[in-house]
Parts: structure tokens; C-alpha cells; sequence
């Protein structure tokens, strides 16, 4: 995999301002998964699973100046995307968080694509939103490729 | 982005693959919590969480490197100890996301570690744990002590 040094990122490294950051709350469910996937039986994004996902766009609030979505398989393994400067629908992310044996994740380089977000614009006044889109090397595993549809709600607390 | 690969040297990481390591997992509950605002609102004694528990050992198929993440349903830290077990009185690198997205690094400390059996085997079904952690989920001073049977995957 690669690895990525995103530009000017005030990302890791000390604990960040989370309570004033604006994320919308969903799940995501998966279309398509390249066979690779079921290499990791106890998180396996098979057609049809649900996953857990969280949408931190850009500009909003502290979320800083990339978008950020996070996505959790079975309450085992951690997939955070940091997509530079929100780029869509296509590009690199910066992936951390940790596999489904709880080693740790950093900076790890996935190509997406085919990523679309409605409203393209998320404001703070957004109650709803959606993202479809297909990622390689989901949740670190190998020729894992998936597409998925998601559903966001605006999280008030 | 071009921008955003332009001039970068990339560096190899190897992705996971289905390796025969020895984890184990199960469900934790929160006994302490003391700290900070941050802290006891984002904390409570009882509440409960998944731990993965991938102990350092090359007999486990784990190398030097310990991992304890504790999961939620949005959010997870993994406390890394390196070259050492789990224990009491030492350091460990924290990483982790949280349910807002925020990136999390610090390093934090074990205060109390209990382990039933205390030495592992690839063999063993269940093993029972007992951590205390500070600066948990890297929040400053924030000490969180955690119990729970885990399962061997």
C-alpha cells in the first residue's frame, strides 16, 4: 500500500478539538465486493452488509480542511478516509484506524472513486445526506474492492 | 488528486493479509473513570465496548508489538505497547478515531493490568483482563479502568 504525506494537514498528532466538529451519522451498505474480500471472515464486506459510518465534511465548524469518513466493520476493524481537501469523486485517501486483529493503521494510501455526495455542499444547516462510491483495499484487505451506498443523518450533540 | 501525489515518495506498507496471528476478543466494561470534563462526559462506569486483544509473541504469530483496541459502535483507540507485554507501570503509543472522525494520537500509561492466565498460548479459549489507562482515548489525564473475558478467535 502506499503511503501518503498529506499537504498541510493538521491531522494526528495530539488529541483534536472533536466536541466543536459537525459530522453527519449513517450506515453504509455494500453493493458489490471483489471475492478478495472474504480473506477476513470476521469483517468480510460481502454484498449486503451494514456497516457504521460517520461523514465529517470540510469547512464546517473545526472539521478542518479535509473530509473525513469513517467507516467501522462489525465493531472489529476501524477504515477512517481523509479525502484531501474533499476531493470527489476520484483520488487517494489517507486511511487510519486498525485492522480486524486491532493493529494499528496509519496514513495508508486508498484509491476511490466514483464517489458522489448529496448535497455536493454539506452545510451546518444540512439535516440528511448521502454518498455512494467504490473503494479499493477496503478495510486493509487486499484486492478488496467495494461499492457501497450511504445514508447520513446529522448528528446535534 | 495530482496536487496531492505530486513530488510524494511513496513508501510500501503491507496491507493485511490473512495472517495466523492469535487475537482475542470480547466484551469489556468500564468499572473507574475519573479525569477531567472531556473525559467524564464521554465516559461512564458500565458502559461497554469491544476489545480486541492481539499480545505480543512470535509462538502467538503477533511479533513484538502488543495491541489492545477498545471499539465502539463509532468509534475505537489501540493502545500499542512495543517489545514488552501488557502490564503495569509502563507506557504505551495510543492511536485511535473518534466518533466525530478526529484523529487520535498520544501516549498514555498503564496504571493496573491484571491478566488470567498471565502467560498465553495460541491454544488457550478465553483469557480475562483487568486495565487501567491513562490519558485513554487521548484525552489528557483521563483514566479509564476496563474488565472482560475475551474469546480466542
Amino acid at each position: 500500500m502506499l503511503r501518503l504525506a498529506l499537504s498541510a494537514l493538521a491531522l494526528v498528532l495530539g488529541f483534536s478539538a472533536a466536541k466543536a466538529a459537525v459530522v453527519w451519522q449513517g450506515e453504509a451498505v455494500i453493493d458489490t465486493s471483489t471475492g478478495q474480500c472474504s480473506a477476513e471472515q470476521s469483517i468480510a464486506p460481502a454484498q449486503g452488509r451494514v456497516l457504521r459510518t460517520v461523514l465529517r465534511p470540510l469547512n464546517l465548524s473545526d472539521n478542518g480542511a479535509n473530509t473525513t469518513i469513517t467507516f467501522i466493520a462489525n465493531q472489529t476493524a476501524m477504515f477512517a478516509m481523509v479525502l484531501d481537501r474533499g476531493a470527489m469523486p476520484s483520488g487517494v485517501a489517507a486511511v487510519f484506524g486498525h485492522d480486524a486483529s486491532g493493529v494499528i493503521k496509519a496514513n495508508v494510501g486508498v484509491p476511490y472513486s466514483n464517489f458522489i455526495q448529496s448535497p455536493a455542499v454539506i452545510a451546518t444547516s444540512t439535516a440528511e445526506a448521502t454518498l455512494q462510491g467504490r473503494i479499493e483495499n477496503f478495510l486493509y484487505i487486499e484486492g478488496c474492492t467495494v461499492t457501497f451506498r450511504a445514508a447520513y443523518t446529522k448528528r446535534n450533540d | 488528486m495530482k496536487r496531492l501525489l505530486a513530488a510524494l515518495a511513496f513508501a510500501t506498507l503491507p496491507i493485511t493479509s490473512a495472517a495466523a496471528d492469535t487475537v482475542f476478543v470480547g466484551n469489556v466494561f468500564i468499572d473507574f473513570v475519573a479525569g477531567g470534563t472531556n473525559c467524564t462526559s464521554t465516559f461512564a462506569v458500565n458502559d461497554t465496548a469491544r476489545v480486541l486483544y492481539r499480545p505480543r509473541g512470535g509462538a502467538l504469530g503477533n511479533g513484538g508489538k502488543g495491541y489492545l483496541a477498545y471499539v465502539t459502535t463509532r468509534s475505537s483507540y489501540v493502545m500499542l505497547v512495543q517489545n514488552n507485554d501488557f502490564q503495569a507501570n509502563i507506557n504505551y503509543a495510543g492511536s485511535g478515531v473518534g466518533s466525530k472522525g478526529n484523529l487520535i494520537s498520544r501516549a498514555g500509561g498503564i496504571t493496573v493490568w491484571q491478566q488470567n492466565p498471565p502467560t498465553l498460548n495460541a491454544a488457550l479459549p478465553t483469557v480475562s483482563i483487568r486495565g487501567r489507562f491513562a490519558n485513554f482515548f487521548g484525552i489528557s489525564n483521563c483514566i479509564v479502568e476496563i474488565r472482560g473475558n475475551l474469546v480466542r478467535r
